[in-house]
């Protein structure tokens, strides 16, 4: 008789992801023992136990510690270490392990699940899990990433008060997990996490970029599988915090690498790869993603030109719990704003019309084109960031040293490195890392581009030509970083 | 009697019993997952795993009237075949389901199944198999017709309370 072994023909979306799907390695079949590690119940925990003691520590010696910034732990280790190793090294190669080690949403989780470790089989709303609390749905309106890109730019607007006064930051982290908790107990799952935390909105697109995925390794045994445990959670894991559904995943985005999947699918189906960087995941669903890259490349420029250029007036602007000067402090509030909610996006909109214009695309959408080809944004925005957190770890690296012996600048001496002197690590390197670092991402800019635009314009010469305004965007806001940088 | 010991017309039309009776219990998940959000989306996909029950048992009789009693069959098909599935992994995060994007994932699901029973009918040698897949063939064409129809009658609704 005739099998049916055959797979039914996928639509030509998925031929497409498939067709421009990059290499890809099974971390979990070449190493298992990574898989037996993650499929413990007490991974999870083990992993945040430790950065809630130090949260915690950071949160006394904020309280209670030296009002002065650069002699208090939790300006140097947050601000300075963690940022750095969060954008150059956590993003670019873990995509959001950041999240599954994050200490922020742990009350609130432990509120809704009762259980720090266990899981708990039920029949909580839409799962097969109980949890504790209303389970409300997250309201519909809201359920994008807006919420966290206006966070973060008003964060960004006061981050001169946010990384100079200690009790700020434990402020602003002390918001942060009340708030996580109290959602935790109204609404399902994450929401926080998914649609408040302005720390995860810029995680979620630069994880595009990342080396490492999360996915399910055959998407037929998905398309067979009834229970749909990843996203409805079983006896052995709960439901997906972050409410992705395993079996149709081709981003990263709003996967938090908690690997509760990796322990409820009945088909041991869920494996992670690692793959090339910023060439994988091309794909902006939304105006909120695309204002998301917007405001994350132009704050990027912003902090380069308050904190690395020589104009110092932008400085003392931004700078008003010190300098009084609330008439400058409005100019660069607003000026941010304005560059990055308008005039940014409007210039990228500018070099979309034109793209569509050149190419005569009368078959692709102007909202197809904005969308798809705002991915350019990410690789030149994340690598921006990175550029800028060099100087950020060269030149005030040896803070690390001092406060170590001394975390709450009460003249302690720990480990004998209390005295340990303010030396720039050879700062005279770093315009020659920073150009380089900038140059991989406008490269990967431009690949990424390039890989979207291949999916519109089949014809290479219609591609060509829709390439030509976004290029040229990009090329100048290169040039604007590399004056910044090396002018 | 194993399944082996079928002949393959029994065999195929007991895999097409199985399969409507797996994409029941497909849709009844896909009703859970979306308990609590959108209501209009949790009934369609419940009336959707009701009808396929009501396509196994339709199955059932043709199988019953040319063989006899069904033999106890274990364990769910291999194939993919007709499968209903979200389209977005994201679809929770952004709220995002509608109806129609329900209708759209049973509609899909029928209209491979239809293609591939098409097709097996095209390729297949014995007369008998062929007769077999051309009535499956059909027998998807009027699912795919009554969700067609749904769908229609969806969007007149949307367009008409859009107008109002």
């Amino acid at each position: 008789m005739a099998t049916a072994t055959q797979p039914v023909e996928p639509v030509p979306q998925e031929k497409a992801a498939a067709a421009s799907k990059s290499w890809r390695f099974d971390v979990f079949a070449r190493w298992p023992w990574l898989k037996r590690l993650v499929r413990m119940r007490s991974f999870q925990f083990l992993l945040i136990l430790p950065n809630l003691i130090f949260f915690y520590f950071f949160l006394l010696t904020g309280s209670f510690g030296t009002p002065v910034g650069n002699r208090n732990i939790i300006i140097v280790f947050v601000w300075i270490l963690w940022w750095v190793v969060l954008i150059a090294a956590l993003v670019p190669l873990g995509s959001r392990i950041w999240c599954t080690m994050c200490p922020l949403p742990f009350f609130g989780d432990w509120l809704q699940r009762r259980a720090t470790i266990l899981v708990r089989p039920g029949k909580s709303p839409g799962t097969e899990n109980r949890f504790f609390g209303l389970q409300k749905r997250w309201p519909k309106k809201l359920s994008n990433i807006w919420l966290q890109n206006f966070g973060f730019l008003f964060l960004a607007t006061f981050s001169a008060l946010l990384v100079t006064r200690p009790i700020v930051t434990v402020i602003l982290f002390s918001i942060m997990i009340l708030l996580a908790a109290g959602m935790a107990l109204v609404y399902r799952l994450r929401a926080f996490c998914n649609y408040v935390c302005p720390i995860s909105g810029f995680l979620s697109l630069y994880s595009m970029t990342s080396t490492i995925e999360l996915r399910s390794a055959d998407k037929d045994e998905c398309l067979k599988c009834k229970s749909k445990s990843c996203i409805r959670g079983s006896d052995k894991g709960w439901a997906c915090p972050w409410n992705v559904y395993m079996g149709k995943l081709d981003r990263n985005n709003y996967c938090g690498l908690c690997f509760e999947c990796v322990k409820s699918c009945p088909n041991d189906n869920i494996t992670l790869y690692l793959r090339p960087f910023a060439t994988s995941d091309v794909l902006i669903k939304g105006y909120d993603e695309v204002w998301k890259a917007s405001i994350m490349l132009v704050l990027a420029f912003s902090y380069s030109i308050v904190l690395l250029s020589p104009w110092g007036r932008f400085k003392d602007w931004a700078n008003v719990s010190e300098t009084h000067n609330w008439a400058g402090f409005g100019v660069y509030a607003v000026g941010q704003m304005l560059l990055a909610l308008v005039i940014f996006p409007s210039l990228y909109y500018l070099s979309i019309r034109l793209a569509k214009r050149f190419a005569k695309a009368d078959s692709v959408s102007l909202k197809e084109l904005f969308l798809g080809y705002s991915y350019m944004l990410v690789p030149l925005g994340l690598l921006a960031w990175i550029a800028f957190s060099i100087p950020l770890i060269m030149v005030n690296g040896s803070y690390i040293i001092s406060v170590i012996s001394d975390p709450l600048g009460w003249g302690m001496d720990l480990f004998g490195t209390a005295e340990f002197p303010w030396i720039p690590f050879m700062p005279e390197w770093v315009p020659f890392l920073q150009v380089p670092v900038l140059l991989i991402g406008l490269y990967y800019s431009l690949r990424g581009l390039h890989k979207v635009a291949r999916k519109f314009f089949p014809d290479p010469a219609q591609r060509l030509q829709s390439l030509v305004p976004p290029t040229v965007l990009l090329l100048g806001v290169t040039l604007v970083f590399l004056r910044l940088f090396i002018g | 009697m194993t399944q082996h010991s079928l002949n393959p017309v029994q065999q195929t039309l007991l895999r097409a019993i199985q399969i409507e009776a797996r994409n029941g219990g497909l849709y009844e998940s896909l009703a859970a997952i979306f308990a609590g959000y959108e209501e209009s989306v949790v009934a369609m996909f419940r009336e959707m795993a009701d009808e396929e029950r009501q396509h196994g048992a339709q199955l059932g009789k043709r199988y019953q009237a040319r063989f006899g009693a069904i033999p106890p069959v274990s364990g769910d098909p291999t194939d993919v075949i007709e499968a209903p599935d979200l389209d977005d992994a994201e679809a929770l995060v952004f709220d995002s389901m509608t109806l129609e994007q329900a209708l759209k994932c049973g509609l899909r699901a029928e209209e491979m199944a239809r293609a591939f029973y098409n097709r097996e009918a095209a390729g297949a040698a014995d007369p008998d198999l062929q007769l077999l897949y051309r009535e499956l063939g059909e027998f998807e064409e009027t699912h795919v017709q009554v969700l067609q129809e749904k769908l229609a009658d969806n969007k007149k609704k949307a367009a008409s309370s859009n107008s109002r």
